[in-house]
Order: C-alpha cells, then structure tokens, then sequence
C-alpha cells in the first residue's frame, strides 16, 4: 500500500490541475486503509466470539458460583443472552459495539470502555517505557556485539541478552522487588502509586506521569515515577533481547556485503562504516524488530502486570476470559487489535519512507 | 488513578492530612488512620448484598451492611442482636416479630420497616446467587410481600412456609443476604425494575460501620468510616488493594506498606514466623476439603469398598504436617469444628495394607486408572499429588488433570468426571447449610452435592429434613452427629481437612477480629 | 556477485563451516549434551524424578541431592534430567510448526505484494492481536488436552512475527540488483523464493527462533493449568519454574535450577543460530 501511494505521489507534476487530483488520492488510498481495517476488525471479532464460546468456560456459571440454585442459574443464562442462537448473539454484540461503548462487563459490572479506559493507558504508559529502555539498550548492545564480533565482548553481550528473556519474567520481577524494594529501599512496592497520592491526584489521562505531572502536587511525579521504574526495566530487559540479537545478526550479515569491502578497501573505518553506511541500510529492518516487540509487550506484560499489581488491559483482559466475560473479551481484544494494526501501519509507512531510495 | 466521587472528597482530605504531615519517602509506611490490606479482589463480582456471594464481597458487607440479628463474634452459635432490638418468636412456630431499634444508615435515613421489607423482598425477586438462602425459608418472589410485613413504625413481622424452626430463621437472617439495605437511597436509582440493583453493585447504602468510598474494580476497594453508624470504626478508612501475585503481597506486608495480608502461602508463612514486626494469626475456618467421587461413572467407583479404601489411602498427616503445615488440620465428618453437632472422631489414617484388603473383599481388580480432575490452584494441586503418591501404592493410577474452576464445576453438575478435590463453606452459619449439600438426595431433583456423586439417598434426605424442623438444640445436634456418622462410615465423599486461615498483620494493628464462617471478617474495632 | 548459491547444507564441507565458526562449534556441543542427557534419562538420573518424600521437601543442594529437594521431596537434579524430554518435544513441535508458516506468509507477501500482501497482512494483523489463552482454551474444547495440543496452540499464535519479519526483507530484496539478476537468467516463481529469497530470509528467521524458545518453554508451563502442558506429576523445566515461584524467596533453588537449566539451552541454541547465520550467509566467505 505504502508503494502504491509513493508511485502515485511521483507521478505527480507541478501543474494547477493536477492539485486537486493530488488530494484526492490522497483520500482513496486513505478510505481503501480505513475499509481494511474495520475489515480486520470485524474478522478478529469473529474469531474472537467465536473461540470464546467454543471454551469450557460457563460464563452464567462462573457469575452465580455452584452453590447458586437451578433457577438462577438459568436466569443468568438468560440475562446473558446465552439462549439464544450464536449469530444472533454475535450481532448484538457488534451492535452494541458500534453505538459507541462495548456494553457492560459480566465480571466488573461497569461499562467496558470505562474499564478499557482505566487500563489500556496504564498499559501503554508500561510498555512505552520499556520499550524506549530496551531499544536504546539493545541497539547499543547488538551493535557493539556486532562490531567486536567473535571477541569475548560480543559473548557477554550476547549473554546479557539473553539473560532477561531466558528468565522467567516473573521470578525476574519478583527478585528485582525482593532486592530493590524489600532491601535496598531504592523502589516503591508494587502498585501505580503511593496510597497517598492515589486518592489525591485527579485522572484526567489515565496515564500515572502525565496526571500527576499536570496535577502539581510535591512528589507526585516523582512516585509515578518511582513506581513504574521496576516493571518497565524488566520488561525492557524482555524487549532488547530480540532487538540486540537482530541489530547483530543484520549488521553482520551487512558486513559481508561487496560495497563494505569496498569502502573498506577505501580506508574507511568500521566505526564510520557501521553508523553511516549499515545502519541507515537496516533501519527498515530495525524499525520492525522494534515495533514486533512493542507490540510483544503491549499484548504480553500480564505476567509483569500480576507481579507489579499493575492494573492494565493485560489482566484485565486475562481475568475476563477467565470469567468468559464476552463484553470484556470483545471489548479489549478490539482495542488491543486495533492499535497493533495501527502500529503496524506506522512501521509499515515508516520503513517505507526509510527504504525510499536505498539501493543494495 | 482512580475517578474521585464526590464521597471520596473526604477520603482525599484524609490523605492529604498525611501528606501534609510527612514528605512521603521512597519507603513510606502507611497512614496512621488508614488499614491497608493486599489481597486478591479478583473475584469481586457485585457490592450488591442481594448478589454478592464471594469472598471478597461477603467479607465488606460484614463491614458495611448490618442485619436484623447477627453472630456473636466470639461464638458464632450464639445470635444477638444487630438492628433488631428483640424479637418474638410466633406461636405457630412459623413466624418471627421483631422490634427494632434506633438506628441510622449513612445516609442519615433511619432504619425503617420499609427498609427491612424492601432488602428482604428485592433479594428473593432479584434470584441473584445467594437467593437460595432465602428460598430456604420457602420464600419465593409471588409469596414474598406477604410474607414480610410493617406492624408498626418499630415492629415487622417475618413468616414463612417451609417446615423449619424460628432457630433455623433466625441462623437464615444472620447471613450477608439479609443485610439491610437504605430503601430511600436506593430505589431512586433503580432502572428497569432491578430494584436499584445495578447501582448497588458499586455502591453502598448501609449502616455498617463502613462504606464504600470508591470501588475499582481489580484495583482497590477503598471503604470510609460511617459516621451515622451506631457501630462507630476505630480507623478512618480501610484501603483494600488488589495485589494478586502472592510473593508480592508477603513483600508489602514486610515492609510495612502494607498492614494486612491475605492468602499467603504455607511456606511463606513458614518464613515468615519468626520475623519482626508482623505476626501471623491463624483462625480456625468453616471451610473444609474433600475428594468427590462420581459414583455413576463406572462400577468401581460406584462401589462402597472402594469408598471405603479411599479413606485409608489418604496421606492426612503428611499433608497437614507437611505439606501444609498449620493451613489445615484433619477432619472427616461433614459438619466443621465449631459448628453445633460436629463430630470430631478421626478414625480413618493413611493404611495402605488396610485398604489393599477392603478394594480386594470389594472384589475390585488392580491395577487400574482413575482420571482426577483438580482446580489448577494451591492448595489442591499439592492435596493431588499428595493422593497421587499415596492412591498408587495400592495399584490405583490417579491422572491429575489440572482445569479451570467453572469447567469442573460445570463437569460436577453434569455428572461428567470421575474424581475431583473439592471446598465447601457454609453459606450461613447452621448446620443445615452443610447437611443439605450433603445428605440431601432424594430423586436427583435438587442440585446437591450428592446428587453431583450421584448418590441418592431418600432416607438420609428424610432424616436431614426431620433435623432441619427440630427446636430442640440438643436434639438437633444429636441428629446431625448421627448423620455425620453415616456419612462418615459409608459415602462417596471422603472428608480430609479443616482450614485454618493465617492471616499475616502488621505488629501494628491492634484488635482484629475474624470468626469461623467466611464472611466474618471484622474491621470496626481495628486500631492501629 | 556470486547469484546463484551453493548448496548450504550437507556435505562434507558443512561440517568443515560448523566447526570453523566457534558460536556454532560450542552450540551445537551444548545442545548435543542436553540431547543426550534427554535420550539417557533412566541412566543417569540418580533417583526416580516422580519419588515423593514430604518429610525431606525444600531441602537445601546437599550431597544426597546435589540440586535440592522440591516442595514433594522429589529429587530436582533427577528431575531437570528427565525434563529435558518434554521441553525439547515440546520446543520441536512449535518450532517445526511456527517457522515455516510464518516464512511462508512474510514471502509471499512480500513478493508479490498488491491484493497478497493485503489480505495476508490483514490475516497476519487477526492472529497477532488474538488473545493466546483464548485460542488455548478453545483447543481444550475441541481437540482435548495434552502437550501436542499446548504446543500447537503456541505455534499457531506465533507466527506472524516470522512472517512480519520475512515480509520487510523479501519486499527489501525485491527491489535488489541481486534479484533482478536472478530474474534476467531465467530463474523464476518457486525456483526464485526457494533458491534465492529464502535463504536470505532464513538467518534471521533462526535468530529469531532460537531466541523464542525460551519463550516457548515458560509460555507453554503457563498453558499447563489448562491441561495443555504436561500433567503433574510429569518432570518438566517450564512446570518446575513456575511451582519453584511459590518459595522463590526462601527456598529459591526449585525456580532457579530448572530457570537455569532453560537458560543454558536458549544460550546453546542461540550460540547455534549464531553460528548457522555465519554459515547460510552466502554472502559471507
């Protein structure tokens, strides 16, 4: 798609008429983008719907408990819909989605976009962090692996590594509170914020660093601060392993082609050569590994989320398959789809413009 | 970061005072007037006492709601009374007067008849999870209105049509259910006739010494003081957080940051005796573990030697000493210690050579496979492998299958499983609770738990409806222990623990009370 | 530049490459030991892995136990032997099943771009933003529990990473000098991605792999309570972590054995795609 935008773009000329041609197309591929996407949509709510009741899980059951009596449960069978046939089912939902919230959640009793609301930034705010730590990270430490290749600074990089994606994220998180909380004091325990400022500072965003930044009170930041360090290192950890190892591997790979072995044979340095010539040939590649792991950490920080009482989507939505909550499923499976196509697209466009012009 | 309602105003000015007084460090200890508690609020599903029925929920209303009668806190045997002053038994037997007494919701509406009629009537209309209790009393939604009535502005009168005693009724009206709730406040915010129901779920509206200040769900359940409550809290508020993964929990209670824990495992608790400044309380529960068989999956288990050899192959010492060490003692009859009536022989030890004999006088052949469906959870995982190990010894393979609690639930009631590890927790504190779930069976008709082994079992049903009618407490008692005995002897239950629930608190809090029944968990009388 | 490439594997020559690159010399020795600590379990291993003795549970590495007793007195270091079977089983299944699709998909995409791509992305978009317990729960409803299962489940969630990652370097291979010679000779259609795209793609494919399957590993104990893992009381690394989590703090050695025991592996195998990237790259010498 982004090809076929560039290739028009090109054919453009200078003159008056062709303006107003420029900005139509500027729209078609836009509506083609905006049709595949609710299309994506749409698919991913199928599936969805359609794995969730083909589990085991009895939502109805799971709501009254088994010591509930036959009638009730029956009649929680019935206010949940659940009587009636599966595509009439499948389309009120969908209704329900279209007006605008995603109905109300079996398990929370709230409306699920309240919930989504709450969760999905401090999930956001989570993986954001990680990933601008694990990047920086992992591109400086597959590119210094890549440079002192074979050397025992490319092994013990490689091993760094590997360290905090091999380990379980769990036992990760739990021996980094037992040290940095429980004995050296350096962190707060696990939670958003301080029980002193989470009833104090008003949520405006949803995400801890904005709000109490604009709320102005002593310290506030500070401890949103404080308390998102812990999880967002480990969760980096997780993220730079992949980055660091395919920064190495394509910069490698790089390595052997004929044009550095020309500038090699020109005098050029291997500092000068990976930075100004390697790099920006990769950066597609780059971008992607990158996006894949953001995405990684947005779908797949529950376990960090558990650890860290982080209350994000990733619980959230864990918690209510378990419930067989269908709203909620629906509700945060769509919102998380909806911007892993969204980052997606951004990449997409965004080694698009990279790879413009570079030849191999 | 939570929404502030306007009733958390208050609660913000309380943190604020803190704030104030202390530059909140990097390890910051709790407010002076606040409990913070880390548990799981996980299963929270409804604040509404007409459909809350897990433990997080039952454990607030305690808090927050009160009852026409309670139990004392002491002796769940005794009742007392809560906002009924006193009351009268009718002459018929099947009827109760109750006078109340001065009391005032948070709202500062006073406790009316009104309100008794309406929280009882909603909650056996609305038919949520915990509507059976109520149904218990044979109150239904087309006969409820008559049967609770206004005699006067301090008096209102319950009847009721099934055969039981005003002892039975009033152990009925003690549980969480009958919390009595602000009819004023109330049913201006119902929508679509649920009585108000959708608003309660996050909302409170009682005269409890608590209420709910804000709710988030999965996030925190943050409760303040009532200051209309005749029950007046020691701490200004109590902040429950959720905090599901466990070795956290243990961490926050170490540190100080939090004042409570719950759900602590045995070996951290194990750890965490002999440390400084916290202490670990451990309260003997109503709740007890069994093995459930299905006696209509084939003939083994349908055959009462192999019933009977189940009882030898249990390991109840390794697993109380061992395995989990002080969160359970051994018990094998159906009614918990502390219960009127409970028995508390233990005849049954781990005998491999015993039950070799009984499975071959049955005429039962090993070697052969029993498929074991186990909740994927502590502590029934560990109780599994435990029996596992022990099962094998007598040539019985036992296929652990983990699973997820509704699947198993839903397998128990349709009958599709052979053996499974279950809990159960009297829904309220008489010995009916249990003895219905257990020794009730007459056509399959009722979904009991010997229905779910399916076991039918007429006489037994006979004998447990008699003991439910009886007046006499002494009499009572002896019915059930004779039951229990039966059931003890010869029933595909094979009752193995009591649990004993350690809590983990902070050398701070002083005064903290907890009773035998789930949901007697108390927080007024806390200081800190 | 040399178009077509020599055949990259088998041979005598290939051998000669493997120990020439000392990532792949050290990988390829570490994965052979646990290979054949799997396949020569019953021999080594000290006592039975499933042997409960409650009175000795959580007991500290001693001579007796060299690792430690577990939290049923079950010996660990027997334990982490016979783990190796169904974590490598299990590493197997996904890997065979994960890769290949995924490359399959980034491809064909990437190649023939226009209404392939699209739809193939969109395809790709669905399954990336599936939730993974979901689709495992379904799998226990229709095709029953059990570690093929599990592993199945895993692998068909997985995918459109590789094929994400495939699709960016076949597009970038596209438009290549490389490639426009290939076609000027006649080599076209499978010919083409089998002989010249695929092999280029494959390098970082195998980075990739071997970087998940320590993901693989923890991510499939995870599914266990579903009954997709192995059923206790089965030794297997990823199960052992997660019930060592419980003591974590006081008797930490039941989580970290076995942790350490998946992390030596991934570092073997990585060590090996290393190596094996040095290899394919027809490129390099």
């Amino acid at each position: 798609m982004p090809q076929t935008a560039t290739t028009d773009n090109a054919d453009m000329t200078n003159s008056r008429q062709r303006n107003s041609w420029r900005e139509l197309s500027f729209i078609w591929p836009l509506s083609k983008w905006l049709w595949s996407f609710a299309l994506t949509l749409f698919g991913l709510a199928l599936v969805t719907f359609a794995m969730t009741r083909l589990s085991p899980i009895d939502p109805a059951l799971q709501l009254v408990g088994d010591h509930a009596s036959q009638s009730t449960y029956e009649q929680a069978r019935l206010e949940l819909g659940l009587d009636q046939p599966l595509p009439v089912q499948f389309f009120r939902y969908v209704e329900t989605a279209l007006s605008g919230n995603f109905g109300q959640s079996i398990s929370t009793g709230q409306p699920v976009a309240k919930d989504i609301a709450r969760t999905f930034p401090a999930t956001i705010e989570l993986a954001t962090a990680a990933i601008i730590l694990g990047a920086v990270i992992g591109l400086a430490l597959g590119i210094t692996a890549a440079m002192r290749q074979g050397t025992w600074v490319d092994g013990l990089a490689r091993f760094v590594s590997l360290f905090g994606y091999s380990v379980p994220i769990f036992w990760l998180g739990l021996l980094m509170l037992l040290l940095f909380y429980a004995r050296l004091h350096w962190v707060p325990g696990p939670g958003r914020a301080d029980v002193v400022f989470q009833y104090t500072v008003k949520s405006v965003t949803g995400f801890a660093l904005i709000d109490t930044w604009i709320s102005g009170k002593a310290g506030a930041f500070r401890d949103a601060l404080a308390h998102l360090a812990l999880p967002a290192i480990v969760l980096a950890f997780h993220a730079l392993a992949a980055i660091s190892r395919l920064t190495r591997a394509a910069i490698l790979t790089e390595l052997g082609q004929e044009y550095v072995t020309t500038a090699r044979a020109k005098g050029a340095s291997l500092r000068r050569i990976v930075f100004i010539h390697i790099l920006p040939n990769i950066s597609g590649t780059l971008l992607t590994v990158i996006a894949l792991s953001y995405a990684s950490l947005l779908e797949g920080a529950v376990l960090t989320e558990t650890v860290f009482a982080w209350p994000g989507i990733g619980r959230y939505l864990t918690t209510a398959m378990f419930a067989g909550d269908m709203p909620a499923i629906l509700g945060a499976t769509l919102v998380v789809g909806a911007s892993f196509v969204l980052l997606n697209a951004l990449t997409d466009l965004g080694v698009a413009r990279l790879t413009a012009g570079t030849k191999r | 970061m939570s929404i502030i309602t306007s009733r958390a105003k208050l609660l913000s000015t309380v943190f604020s005072l803190a704030l104030a007084f202390s530059a909140p460090a990097v390890h910051a200890e709790t407010p002076a007037n606040v409990l913070v508690v880390a548990q799981s609020i996980d299963d929270a599903v409804s604040f509404d006492p007409a459909e809350g029925f897990e433990l997080t929920t039952v454990q607030s209303f305690n808090n927050i709601y009160q009852r026409l009668v309670q139990s004392n806190r002491d002796d769940g045997t005794k009742i007392e009374a809560a906002l009924a002053a006193t009351w009268e038994a009718g002459s018929d037997g099947k009827s109760l007067t109750f006078a109340l007494d001065d009391a005032k919701f948070a709202s500062g509406n006073p406790v009316r008849p009104e309100d008794v009629i309406f929280s009882l009537t909603r909650a056996v209309k609305l038919n949520k999870s915990p509507a059976f209790i109520l149904n218990e009393l044979g109150w239904k939604a087309d006969n409820v209105d008559a049967a609770i009535t206004k005699v006067d502005d301090k008096h209102v009168k319950l009847t009721w049509t099934a055969d039981v005693g005003s002892g039975f009724a009033l152990s009925i009206l003690t549980a969480p259910i009958a919390s009595i709730v602000d009819e004023q406040t109330v049913s201006p915010q119902a929508k679509d006739n649920d009585f108000g129901n959708g608003w309660l779920k996050t909302n409170s509206a009682g005269s409890g010494a608590y209420t709910i200040a804000t709710y988030t769900p999965h996030e925190a359940l943050v409760l303040q003081a009532n200051a209309n409550s005749s029950d007046k809290p020691t701490l200004e508020s109590v902040i429950i957080r959720n905090v599901p993964d466990v070795g956290a929990r243990r961490l926050l209670v170490e540190q100080g940051d939090a004042d409570i824990a719950r759900g602590l495992s045995a070996d951290q608790i194990e750890a965490l005796k002999d440390k400084s400044g916290i202490k670990v309380l451990s309260v003997p529960s109503a709740r007890q573990d069994y093995i459930l068989l299905n006696s209509k999956a084939n003939p083994t288990l349908g055959n009462p030697a192999f019933w009977e050899a189940a009882r030898y192959l249990v390991d109840y010492d390794g697993i109380t000493k061992n395995l989990l060490r002080g969160q359970s003692s051994v018990h094998q009859a159906f009614l918990p210690n502390g219960f009127p009536g409970a028995l508390s022989d233990t005849p049954f030890k781990l005998d491999v050579e015993k039950a070799k004999k009984i499975l071959a006088d049955g005429g039962i052949k090993t070697p052969f496979k029993i498929e074991f469906i186990v909740f994927n959870d502590q502590p029934f995982l560990s109780i599994a492998q435990s029996l596992q190990s022990t099962f094998a010894q007598a040539g019985i393979t036992l296929d652990i299958q983990p699973g997820v609690a509704s699947d198993i639930y839903a397998r128990g009631r349709a009958g599709k499983f052979e053996m499974t590890l279950r809990y159960w927790i009297p829904d309220y504190f008489d010995a009916h609770s249990n003895a219905s779930a257990f020794a009730i069976n007459k056509d399959n008709s009722a979904n009991t738990v010997a229905k779910q082994a399916g076991w039918v079992i007429p006489e037994l049903t006979d004998e447990t409806l008699a003991a439910v009618k009886e007046q006499d407490a002494a009499k009572r008692a002896t019915l059930y222990q004779d039951l229990q005995k039966k059931i003890q002897a010869s029933s595909p239950f094979v009752f193995m623990l009591q649990g004993n629930d350690q809590v983990v608190l902070s050398d701070k809090v002083k005064n903290y009370a907890q009773g035998l029944n789930a949901d007697q968990v108390y927080y007024d009388k806390v200081a800190k | 530049m040399s178009a077509i490439v020599q055949a990259p594997l088998g041979g005598p020559s290939f051998l000669r490459r493997v120990l020439r690159s000392p990532s792949a010399t050290v990988g390829s020795a570490v994965v052979l030991f646990i290979l054949a600590l799997a396949l020569l379990a019953p021999l080594i291993a000290p006592y039975d892995p499933n042997l409960q003795e409650t009175a000795n549970r959580l007991m500290p590495p001693s001579a007796a136990h060299w690792f430690g007793t577990d939290g049923f007195g079950r010996d660990i270091l027997s334990r982490i032997i016979y783990g190796a079977r169904p974590t490598l089983l299990l590493v197997l299944v996904v890997v065979l099943l994960m890769a290949p699709l995924g490359i399959l998909v980034g491809i064909l995409s990437g190649f023939f771009g226009g209404i392939t791509e699209r739809v193939l992305m969109r395809i790709t978009d669905i399954v990336m933003s599936f939730p993974r317990l979901l689709l495992a729960f379904a799998f226990v409803a229709i095709m029953g529990p059990g570690l093929i299962n599990g592993a199945l489940a895993l692998a068909l969630t997985s995918w459109p990473a590789y094929a994400r990652q495939a699709r960016v370097e076949t597009a970038a291979l596209r438009r290549s000098d490389y490639l426009a010679a290939a076609e000027m000779v006649g080599i076209r259609g499978v010919r083409l991605l089998w002989g010249h795209i695929l092999p280029l793609v494959l390098p970082s494919a195998i980075i990739r792999l071997a970087l998940d399957l320590s993901g693989i590993i923890l991510a499939a104990a995870g599914l266990g309570f579903l009954g997709l893992g192995v059923r206790p009381p089965t030794a297997e690394w990823g199960s052992m972590v997660s019930e060592g989590t419980q003591v974590i703090f006081d008797q930490w050695w039941v989580a970290a054995v076995p942790g350490f025991a998946i992390l030596i592996t991934s570092f073997a195998f990585n060590l090996l795609a290393d190596g094996l990237r040095d290899i394919l790259d027809p490129r390099h010498d």
